[in-house]
């Protein structure tokens, strides 16, 4: 019974991952069936490439602005949601949209409405402000966290929403009992006691904010002066543009390494184990 | 009734047979080019342009209906940004088709040296074909790559300036400016703070962008040398050409002539007066913007440009080009050699308002109706005997994104110096050459 599963795992993971391994340490342009084994050359060239640095810097700029930004909504969304009774499921599932929609084409009706002479612009123009949102290098990468914000806010609230509704309600009770006010309540019960879905959330923003592709893909190209330039584009860029496969690799091995370093520091300092007594 | 052990043994067993009916079916249909009739089938991609395929439909139907030994299963190359990466990931993936067009030099280049496309000149009646298309000059001076010709040019795209009519009107402006020096002559007289701005600049950081602006410009204030010498991996954006467009476009940022922020269809919408653009914009600007009234003129050069001597432009091109990995190739070289026709060129002229990449536009008989019905697209086939090519190199894209990286973007946002983007570009691209693809 469990083949299929094993044989899945092998064809769609073990296989891609040992290949991706291997090729890291070639130096192969994708096309040609001629690869040339470089050793560790391409990771010593990762650390003296520009770009990386550039991708590292701006993935943080992208994880400073969207890891709060996306807690404080989505939790401030799970809130409201589990205050009202009558279509909770409704507006969830209105919050998912944005999740389930094609991340091209939310981006190129990003890119429309918030350019130079776009919808939020004419607007704006009215009270004489016009706002460079995907031009100005220092607020490029802050329009994407925004973007990235309203597409998994939704998701995100559900998992606050599931852990709110898992708190229980005789905690609530005999806190209120014992006159704490509703700011202490928040502080001291609901905040502690979402420990875990603040635990998955946050491994899944610092996840995400490695793996940032389409809306800089789309809207900035990476501009202007590579302000956006994320890791996962510079690893498509190098792999199906440039054609260094083995470097792309290289970079993508790296990057997993970075990546994996974050998650496990978020782990070890949130991650708290729950007791209700 | 099924026992427990029977039944994991029997799922087991299911899906054993599941995975191998499915790659047994998945090998099958790889060699699905052979048709259960004997017939050849030859897979061809062609740019997904609503105009292009309007014409490749057309062809394709004609050759199916007479050559039902080797079909054509024709498709748009399939949606990406660009259709370089689409191609190379059905190379990759052994999904690639057996020709396509809309390949550019560069890209040629980067594909002849993995060994996947096939050296044209080597097959027969491949000079004779260029010799009946009038095409062998253009060929034997721009399309060799390390001694062999890979990509049969389909149309050239020459860029011209474009000055909007009602702009000009409204100054009283009837001479139109020749040098960088009377542009901004000019531009002194129409810019208006935040309404009318000078030239449309693209500001992003595409590298395939460089194409209409940069690079056209140094066609122009070079009298067409190269910008790049591939042999010698030499660059040359630092030199007095190369200098005088980036001081050009520093000063039209500068001055706020042209804004850092994108404005969709500016040009086109009255709020810049000038804009380089090639000839496939004709048809678009007329279906979209019927009423705007624009003349087109030479592109602008420097102000040591000789009075007398005329001015060259950059024509992009794209190109067909026959995959290696193809198991009809005698078929589909038929094809191809069909394909290029004065009957299809002249009814590829009438379709796609691209023009053929022919060296008698002007003369031949079968275009000049066309031409006296489209002056303006007489302006280009005129313009396209003082074009140049870009420079064949598989680094295309490194070398443009380069540029964009150390020149272009910091010049808009005042970064650099010009002085100190040329010489960072040129360090940066000469570098790369050397290292090899």
């Amino acid at each position: 019974m469990v083949i299929p599963y094993i044989l899945f795992t092998i064809i769609f993971w073990v296989y891609p991952l040992i290949w991706g391994i291997l090729i890291a340490f070639k130096k192969w342009n994708i096309i040609s069936p001629v690869t040339e084994f470089v050793g560790l050359d391409n990771f010593i060239k990762i650390l003296h490439d520009p770009l990386f640095w550039i991708s590292f810097k701006n993935t943080l700029i992208f994880m400073v602005v969207f890891v709060p930004l996306s807690i404080i909504c989505s939790l401030m969304v799970a809130l409201l949601l589990n205050r009202i009774k009558l279509l909770r499921s409704f507006f969830s599932l209105g919050y998912l949209m944005s999740y389930v929609s094609a991340g091209v084409a939310y981006s190129i009706v990003f890119r429309l409405l918030f350019s130079g002479d776009g919808l939020i612009n004419s607007w704006l123009g009215k009270v004489g402000i016009t706002i460079p949102w995907f031009s100005s290098p220092k607020l490029a990468m802050v329009s994407i966290a925004f973007i990235v914000v309203w597409k998994f806010l939704g998701y995100y609230s559900l998992i606050f929403l599931a852990g709110l509704q898992s708190i229980p309600s005789t905690i609530y009770e005999s806190a209120e009992i014992a006159g704490a006010s509703k700011w202490m309540i928040f502080r001291r019960i609901t905040v502690p006691l979402l420990n875990p879905s603040f635990t998955i959330i946050l491994i899944f923003a610092v996840i995400l904010s490695f793996n940032i592709f389409t809306e800089p893909y789309m809207i900035t190209g990476g501009g202007p002066l590579d302000s956006t330039q994320t890791f996962m584009m510079q690893i498509y860029y190098q792999t199906f543009t440039a054609l260094h496969a083995g470097y792309g690799s290289s970079f993508a091995i790296t990057v997993a390494i970075i990546s994996f370093t974050f998650v496990f520091i978020v782990k070890k300092t949130i991650e708290k184990d729950m007791i209700y007594s | 009734m099924i026992n427990g052990s029977h039944g994991i043994s029997m799922l087991s067993r299911l899906g054993i047979n599941f995975i191998a009916i499915t790659l047994g079916t998945t090998v099958m249909s790889c060699d699905s080019r052979q048709a259960r009739d004997g017939s050849q089938n030859i897979v061809y991609w062609t740019a997904p342009s609503v105009e292009l395929s309007r014409f490749e439909k057309k062809v394709v139907e004609e050759w199916n209906s007479s050559h039902p030994e080797a079909r054509i299963t024709w498709n748009t190359i399939p949606a990406g940004v660009t259709s370089e990466e689409v191609i190379l990931t059905a190379i990759a993936t052994r999904t690639g088709p057996d020709i396509s067009s809309n390949i550019f030099g560069g890209f040629a280049a980067q594909l002849a040296d993995a060994g996947v496309i096939v050296a044209l000149d080597t097959l027969p009646g491949f000079w004779d074909l260029m010799e009946t298309r009038n095409m062998a000059n253009i060929i034997r001076d721009n399309w060799f790559y390390k001694g062999h010709v890979y990509i049969i040019p389909v149309y050239v795209n020459p860029q011209l300036m474009w000055y909007n009519q009602s702009i000009l009107d409204k100054h009283g402006i009837t001479e139109l400016p020749r040098t960088y020096s009377e542009f901004f002559t000019l531009l002194d007289k129409v810019y208006i703070p935040q309404k009318v701005y000078g030239l449309t600049v693209d500001i992003s950081s595409k590298w395939f962008r460089r194409w209409f602006d940069y690079l056209t410009l140094y066609a122009a204030a070079s009298g067409g040398e190269p910008y790049l010498d591939v042999n010698e991996s030499e660059a040359f954006f630092d030199n007095k050409a190369g200098l005088a467009v980036t001081e050009f476009i520093a000063q039209i940022f500068k001055k706020g002539y042209a804004p850092r922020f994108e404005i969709q269809d500016g040009f086109k919408k009255g709020i810049f007066l000038a804009s380089i653009k090639g000839a496939g914009d004709i048809v678009r600007t007329g279906r979209m913007y019927p009423d705007l009234e624009y003349v087109i003129a030479p592109l602008l050069v420097p102000d040591y440009y000789p009075m007398d001597a005329p001015v060259t432009t950059l024509a992009e091109s794209k190109g067909i080009a026959l995959f290696n990995t193809s198991q009809n190739k005698e078929k589909a070289w038929d094809f191809i050699k069909w394909y290029f026709s004065d009957r299809h060129d002249s009814l590829w002229l009438e379709i796609t308002n691209y023009l053929p990449a022919r060296e008698d536009l002007t003369t031949n008989p079968i275009f000049i109706e066309y031409f006296s019905d489209n002056p303006n697209m007489g302006i280009y086939a005129a313009a396209f005997e003082q074009s140049v090519p870009l420079v064949m190199t598989s680094q295309t894209v490194e070398v443009q994104t380069l540029l964009n990286r150390e020149l272009w973007q910091p010049i808009i946002f005042g970064l650099k110096s010009p002085l100190k983007a040329s010489r960072d570009a040129n360090t940066a691209i000469e570098r790369i050459l050397k290292s090899g693809p």
